[in-house]
């Protein structure tokens, strides 16, 4: 790791203290480490609406060998039918392996063959070998690799029977009836017009300019939730979930986890100018959208807007779940604070999230502890649909930054993106982006999908005192990644809760270690982990600075386990 | 013309503040407006259309097609205005004003700017420039716009909302919520501010508070969906089921009759 002069600012406490903000500070290495990857989406003349969406990027541990390996969604030229894409190289989603930090393109020998316009990647382990498979959804049909786990994939996609004119965006895995078995939740964005695909244009000054269009001028799809019955198949389930029921909407950002804390998985759903979703999971597979009651459908002045990317964690430190959404521009982002029994409270302007938000349009969204204080930041990845906004006679930028906003202990966010790093200050065209360790020095990284641009991987290199510890759940009774499990990691004043999610930001994947920042404590650490199941698995014997795994306890023996992870 | 039933729409899209701001600007180009349309109208009668200055034309036609609600195509029209004009104040204002309504607050502060070069005392400006600021969160610049507008005009009620709001965004909700309350005494029926006072207390998790401030404004609901919104979620927090149900059902009407597509 390199290091870095530690930045530092003060700031004034809850208690009249001025406790110390460390500052991240990343820096864009993917050339040096080798993650070339340059994403391929050209725009047509007409602007067709899916080639400015971009696509998603996932951390997968392909071979269990404790290095986070990424694999790249992979746009594609506009054929003008989804499932005859052109078959050359840069139409291909990448596999890169990761040894000690570096990382070598296996995309030829991976398996994962896939020329197809490739949006949103969700890892999850869904046949329980141990070995995590991936789902990539597409503008087509979407596609399944089940992991053979030597370090091959397996193309199982005809098991996902689709319409292949949807563009579906955003997909994760969840244990939606509690049987053990990841189930996959797909949220569709548009159904395309097979015989005409609409294209819009605008008036500027006599002249007709070609834009790409806003979602209400394509039918929206009903989201799709494919149950796994364990046998291999899987079997849209849509209908029975209730999805059915629910309104049309243009999904684009999905999370799973408990959000109500009933002990079933929920799901969260951002939906492109419609009201969000917030489906409420019975354990039986079936959802009721408890968004509006909830409060999590509109903003604070009952306005839907248009969600693209969705995030959760504890950004208070009061033990629930809270959700971030990034909005399009001119609207803010929106931090929805979770009040208990699935009642949320949009406070994005006290969190300090409206104001630096507004003049952005926001696609990938990272709630992670990129600086080991105990408390989650922000990352956001912005950068506009449309190029052609100043023929238009607008002066907003389609090219914008990125943004790294620090949590100032639970309280407001602070934006801290002047002085993170040079890839702050470069105009992007930012889509979705994802969280992990990639080179295990106990900080996490960042990987950014670009439109039609060359991928960033920012390595963290703040230099502070704080430390972490790395954990891996492995479920046994549950689904074997852990998906939808909680993390409590106890410290003398503080109760720090983090969740394993089955997918994360806008059409991304965090890698499933989950890295818990503890400040700069030195001792033992107490940790409870709740499995989905409702059972527990408890440990005091973990140090900062350890990464271990968390295995839950099996029904004949009943022994939960903490071990080692080697080097 | 602008009337008070389209600033109304804006507000709910826009919050109460922010129209305010654009109803305060709006009078004041109400009024150069419609002499400018009565120009237009009498010269056209005179048969005199071509000797009318174009600026005045387009300035009229960007109003018409504002008060379509068409504002890109005034915002075009005034574009004109401001290329024969640059310096045009009407012109300038308007257009900060349109851009507002179209989310481009960016670009209101050029021809912000522009008035205040021109005018450093121009009070408008000097408002909605402070808007503009906050709304992009610059907030030492636009409270210093706020205090330079409350040194003149110590009563005026968006900028000294503005100003809690500020003080909200900044972190702060304890003096935010002193800031409401001292408006309050001022402006008891204001419900732009009741509302910012209940947002406050909502989010310092005092639902109690929030509800009985905001109960006897609730018939007003029908108007706002933010103020229906609101009190879906604080009566939902406090388990007030029946009056949570009420509530959503009156914002469900209001995106019946208005879907914000």
């Amino acid at each position: 790791m390199v290091a870095v002069a530690l930045l530092l600012t003060h700031s004034p406490s809850l208690f009249g203290q001025s406790p110390v903000i460390v500052k991240p500070a990343m820096s864009d290495v993917a050339a040096m480490v080798g993650l070339d990857f340059k994403h391929f989406s050209p725009f047509t003349v007409e602007r067709h609406l899916h080639l400015t969406m971009g696509s998603g990027v996932a951390w997968i541990d392909i071979d269990n060998d404790g290095w986070p390996d990424v694999c790249f969604g992979q746009g594609a030229a506009w054929t003008g039918n989804p499932e005859r894409p052109f078959h050359d190289e840069e139409s291909l989603d990448r596999v890169f392996r990761n040894r000690h930090g570096k990382f070598t393109d296996v995309t030829r020998n991976s398996g994962i063959i896939n020329s197809r316009y490739s949006m949103g990647l969700a890892v999850g382990d869904f046949d329980n070998d141990g070995f995590s498979d991936l789902s990539i959804s597409c503008f087509g049909r979407p596609r399944l690799y089940r992991n053979n786990g030597d370090g091959t994939f397996e193309d199982v996609s005809i098991q996902l029977s689709s319409n292949p004119w949807i563009v579906s965006a955003s997909c994760t895995w969840v244990d939606a009836d509690i049987d053990g078995l990841l189930d996959l939740y797909v949220a569709n964005y548009l159904k395309i017009d097979e015989q005409q695909y609409a294209v819009c244009t605008q008036t500027y000054r006599g002249k007709e300019i070609e834009i790409p269009c806003p979602p209400r001028k394509y039918e929206w799809p009903v989201d799709t939730l494919f149950k796994n019955p364990g046998d291999g198949r899987f079997v849209d389930a849509s209908k029975d979930a209730g999805l059915t029921n629910l309104p049309r909407s243009a999904g684009l950002g999905v999370i799973t986890n408990d959000f109500n804390e009933d002990q079933f998985p929920d799901l969260y759903v951002a939906n492109d100018t419609t009201a969000n979703f917030l489906l409420a999971g019975d354990g039986t597979g079936r959802f009721t959208d408890d968004a509006i009651v909830g409060g999590a459908a509109f903003n604070r002045i009952g306005e839907s807007e248009a969600g693209m990317g969705v995030c959760s964690g504890d950004v208070d430190g009061d033990g629930r779940l809270d959700i971030f959404v990034g909005n399009y521009y001119g609207e803010s982002n929106t931090l929805y604070r979770n009040e208990g029994h699935g009642l949320f409270l949009d406070v994005t302007s006290e969190f300090g999230l409206a104001a630096p938000s507004r003049t952005r349009l926001a696609f990938g969204t990272l709630l992670c502890d990129f600086n080991n204080d105990s408390w989650l930041d922000l990352f956001v990845a912005n950068g506009h649909l449309s190029d052609r906004l100043t023929d238009t006679g607008m002066q907003i930028p389609f090219r914008q930054k990125s943004q790294l906003l620090v949590n100032d202990q639970g309280r407001r966010f602070k934006d801290v993106s002047v002085s993170s790093g040079p890839y702050f200050q470069r105009e992007v065209l930012g889509r979705g982006c994802a969280a992990a360790d990639f080179d295990l020095d106990g900080d996490l990284d960042i990987v950014v999908q670009h439109l039609n641009d060359q991928a960033a991987l920012l390595q963290n290199n703040s230099d502070s005192n704080n430390r972490s510890v790395s954990v891996k759940l492995i479920g046994r009774k549950g689904n074997r990644d852990a998906i939808g499990a909680k993390l409590e990691v106890q410290l003398p004043n503080q109760s720090i809760v983090r969740q394993r999610d089955g997918s994360s930001s806008y059409l991304s994947c965090n890698d499933g270690c989950l890295v818990v920042g503890v400040g700069e404590r030195d001792q033992s650490i107490f940790v409870r982990c709740a499995w989905e199941n409702g059972t527990a698995t408890s440990s005091s014997e973990i140090r900062p600075g350890q990464r271990v795994f968390i295995v839950e306890g099996s029904d004949r023996s009943s022994e939960d386990r903490v071990l080692e992870i080697p080097e | 013309m602008t009337n008070i039933a389209s600033i109304l729409d804006w507000k709910t899209r826009l919050g109460i503040v922010a129209a305010a701001i654009l109803a305060t600007t709006m009078i004041c180009l109400t009024f150069q407006d419609r002499d400018a349309h009565n120009k237009a109208t009498s010269s056209s009668t005179k048969s005199n259309r071509n000797r009318l200055s174009e600026d005045v034309i387009q300035l009229s036609l960007a109003r018409r097609a504002a008060e379509r609600g068409d504002s890109e195509t005034a915002l075009q029209h005034v574009d004109q205005v401001t290329q024969i004009q640059p310096d045009s104040i009407p012109a300038n204002l308007m257009k900060a004003e349109l851009l507002f309504r179209l989310f481009r607050t960016d670009e209101m502060r050029p021809a912000l700017e522009n008035i205040l070069r021109q005018d450093p005392e121009h009070f408008e400006a000097h408002a909605n420039m402070a808007f503009a600021l906050q709304y992009s969160g610059e907030l030492d610049e636009a409270k210093k716009h706020v205090d330079w507008c409350l040194l003149r005009r110590h009563d005026f009620l968006p900028v000294l909302r503005m100003r809690a709001e500020i003080l909200r965004d900044q972190g702060d909700s304890v003096r935010a919520l002193a800031e409401v309350r001292s408006i309050l005494e001022i402006y008891s029926h204001d419900i732009a501010t009741h509302l910012l006072e209940a947002e406050i207390l909502v989010y310092q998790r005092d639902f109690e508070a929030a509800y009985l401030s905001l109960q006897p404004l609730s018939e007003a609901s029908h108007q706002s969906p933010r103020l229906a919104a609101l009190m879906a979620q604080i009566c939902q927090l406090l388990g007030k089921e029946a009056e949570a149900i009420q509530f959503r059902a009156v914002l469900d009407k209001q995106k019946q009759e208005k879907p914000n597509q």
